[in-house]
């Protein structure tokens, strides 16, 4: 379904952090705040959070900034050989090989020893090390650091100071040492990071990440006292390259570079709630910006009523209190049981359905995705994600008489048999709506077909705090003087057909939860959303019987919708389709509607607003 | 060669009423099918008109099997897919 009238253009800049984050200090606390959710834990009378000690100290850690050109070299596991592979020499042969035949200046500043190395003394493994801390000119190290990589390499060779991303996936290490193994030795220090929130609240259970000692990121879940412990090198001391901190729930997250940790203190870093990020988190009847940028911002009346939605993902928490009307799913994995649907251990799922269908409630705070009065049917296909099982799922969205269908997945692999069945969907009148893919690379499979609409993702510089992970995928060349951007991770091509937000999207998660996501994943059910309301609402669609050109004409109204985008049809297809846009004039929905108006956000777009 | 689970299948459009893949069906669910170590896991639609069989064992075995259904009758692999 792409129009044949698209060119493959390839984006024409490299992707580069935009902006620096900024140090966040403590921030008040917030006045009339609500309870947050179960994670957070009330605050501590008397003071001090428990656990952390009357004598210890507690220090803010925030990021410095310091030129660095220190590395981490490690030997590479032969053929045959397991486990944490060491410089039998203590890495001196590697050292002359580097001074003599490379001409590299290099200064070993540190080593990593095994933890046995005392029982080693006075024997030929007493000089052994597992890895090296090394200073050299900071090109020169890159340039090992990429030539480590190839297989001849006998070492790998990563830079100390440097965080490029936050997706783990990233990481060109395939086989790195264990960490422990690494960094259990006398030359290392304990360093307790205690996670805090809004009204100094601690967060348990919140993930902390520490990139810069390894060939990949340590991650701990802190611990009822908020803290996360880690013993890592005491070079530490100096400034840890990267902390990232993830909530389960109702949190930005945050990434801290150049961290000024202290051992024997707790090193304090808070969080910003939703809430506290943008009061009116909890009063506006919580439209997310996603839904905004589309055009809507609340009504009571454009709902999606009479279309049925199929969202085939990791399953759906349907006790969650804004899903509470999802009532409908299977699972087609090789356990499944008759409600299995409802468990969603990845969250992905209830996530995405929570864009696409999370309900206001008449009292109280709430979130409202994009067609909340649409019929949804929940398709669980992962943890297994077999093309077979996708297949299965798609047949009985084919049974069910489904009109939309949300696809957020895809693989490197093409697959002519799925390619086949999608194309049945098509012919029966569904409408795909497929996520491009996060790997910065050609749109991926199966929203590369032309029988399905591929969706890529835009985020918004307003939205997300500078300091949080989400902020790290902006890139100033691909950002738009309103603030809308092409995040660094979506995948591109000709075969892009729209964008959508996909960036610091704050939709459902399990357990009552709320949670910022990226990802083309997020993106595509915006569309799904706008699709259903457009076949609920659009007179273009009644009475339409559902086929293939009905599909076709949803495609193109879309497509007629769209506000270009400045980031070219290989970022982000006809651009970023918009609700009211959709109806044409508008006529058919404002005519004698006087519970509508037609409003303009603060960067200028017209939206229905329901008053 | 390890065990895989492998996709068969038919398009419509060549193989009407699914005639060709119900045979290779069939030709699985034989004893010789059974001593080639080929398993029929799960039919996607019903039985008499299926328009997809998952099949467990030797891809070789299974390629040489269903050679005489071939070029009406695939055989992919079941790959994952991700979520994005």
């Amino acid at each position: 379904m792409k129009d044949p009238k698209s060119k493959n253009i390839e984006p024409s800049v490299e992707a580069s952090p935009a902006f620096e984050p900024s140090a966040v200090g403590v921030e008040p606390a917030a006045a009339g705040a609500e309870p947050l959710s179960a994670a957070v834990e009330p605050p501590i009378p008397g003071g001090g959070p428990p656990g952390a000690g009357p004598e210890r100290p507690v220090i803010e850690i925030n990021e410095i900034f310091e030129p660095s050109s220190e590395f981490i070299m490690a030997p590479k596991a032969a053929a045959g050989e397991a486990g944490v592979q060491r410089f039998a020499d203590g890495g001196a042969s590697i050292i002359h090989q580097l001074r003599t035949f490379s001409g590299i200046d290099i200064e070993v500043i540190d080593r990593i020893r095994p933890k046995n190395q005392a029982s080693l003394a006075g024997t030929s493994a007493g000089n052994a090390a597992e890895a090296l801390l090394v200073r050299m000119d900071p090109v020169k190290g890159t340039l090992l650091q990429q030539q480590s990589l190839d297989s001849s390499s006998p070492i790998w060779v990563s830079a100390n100071k440097t965080f490029e991303r936050l997706i783990p996936s990233v990481s060109p290490f395939n086989a790195p040492p264990p960490f422990n193994a690494l960094f259990d030795s006398d030359a290392t220090v304990q360093i307790d990071i205690q996670v805090m929130g809004q009204n100094d609240n601690i967060i348990r259970n919140a993930t902390v990440t520490i990139y810069g000692f390894g060939l990949q990121g340590i991650s701990q879940l802190t611990n009822p006292d908020g803290v996360a412990s880690f013993r890592l090198p005491s070079s530490a001391l100096s400034g840890i390259p990267a902390i990232v901190i993830d909530a389960q729930s109702m949190y930005w997250n945050r990434v801290i570079r150049n961290a000024p940790v202290k051992t024997g203190v707790v090193n304090r870093a808070k969080l910003k709630s939703f809430s506290e990020y943008d009061p009116t988190f909890q009063t506006r009847g919580a439209v997310s910006w996603g839904v905004q940028q589309l055009g809507l911002i609340r009504s009571a009346e454009i709902l999606g009523r009479g279309v049925k939605i199929g969202v085939v993902d990791s399953g759906c928490d349907a006790s969650h209190k804004f899903l509470g009307h999802i009532s409908k799913g299977g699972d087609f994995g090789p356990s499944a049981t008759a409600d299995s649907w409802r468990n969603d251990e990845d969250g992905h799922g209830t996530h995405v359905a929570g864009i696409i269908g999370a309900q206001s409630h008449k009292e109280g705070w709430s979130v409202r995705g994009m067609a909340p009065g649409a019929e949804f049917y929940i398709y669980k296909v992962f943890p297994d994600g077999k093309f077979f099982t996708i297949a299965k799922a798609i047949e009985q969205a084919i049974a069910d008489g489904v009109d939309v269908l949300n696809m957020s997945l895809g693989s490197n692999s093409a697959d002519p048999f799925l390619a086949e069945r999608l194309q049945a969907a098509r012919n029966a009148g569904i409408a795909c709506i497929v996520a491009a893919g996060n790997s910065a690379d050609d749109v991926r499979f199966p929203a590369n077909l032309d029988s399905v609409m591929a969706i890529t993702a835009v985020g918004s510089v307003q939205v997300m705090p500078a300091d949080s992970g989400h902020a790290t995928t902006i890139t100033k060349e691909l950002t738009s003087p309103d603030g809308l951007f092409s995040p660094t991770f979506t995948c591109y091509g000709s075969s892009a057909d729209f964008a959508a937000p996909g960036v610091g999207v704050i939709s459902t998660f399990p357990n009552n939860g709320l949670k910022a996501l990226d990802g083309t994943s997020m993106a595509a059910p915006h569309i799904a959303g706008l699709a259903a309301l457009l076949l609920a609402h659009d007179p273009m669609f009644s009475n339409s019987r559902r086929d293939r050109a009905r599909v076709d004409l949803l495609h193109e109204r879309l497509r007629a919708s769209a506000r270009q985008l400045p980031f070219g049809p290989a970022r982000s297809g006809a651009g970023l389709p918009i609700f009211n846009t959709a109806f044409a004039t508008g006529a058919s929905v404002l005519a004698g509607r006087p519970d509508f108006i037609l409003a303009t956000t603060p960067w200028g777009q017209q939206f229905l607003r329901f008053v | 060669m390890s065990d895989q689970s492998f996709i068969v299948w038919s398009a419509e459009e060549d193989d009407p009423n699914r005639a060709q893949l119900n045979a290779a069906r069939s030709r699985i669910l034989s004893p010789e099918g059974a001593s080639a170590q080929l398993v029929l896991v799960d039919v996607l639609g019903d039985a008499a008109t299926p328009k997809a069989l998952l099949v467990s064992g030797p891809e070789n075995v299974l390629r040489s099997f269903l050679e005489g259904f071939k070029p009406v009758v695939n055989i992919g692999i079941n790959n994952n897919a991700d979520l994005f």
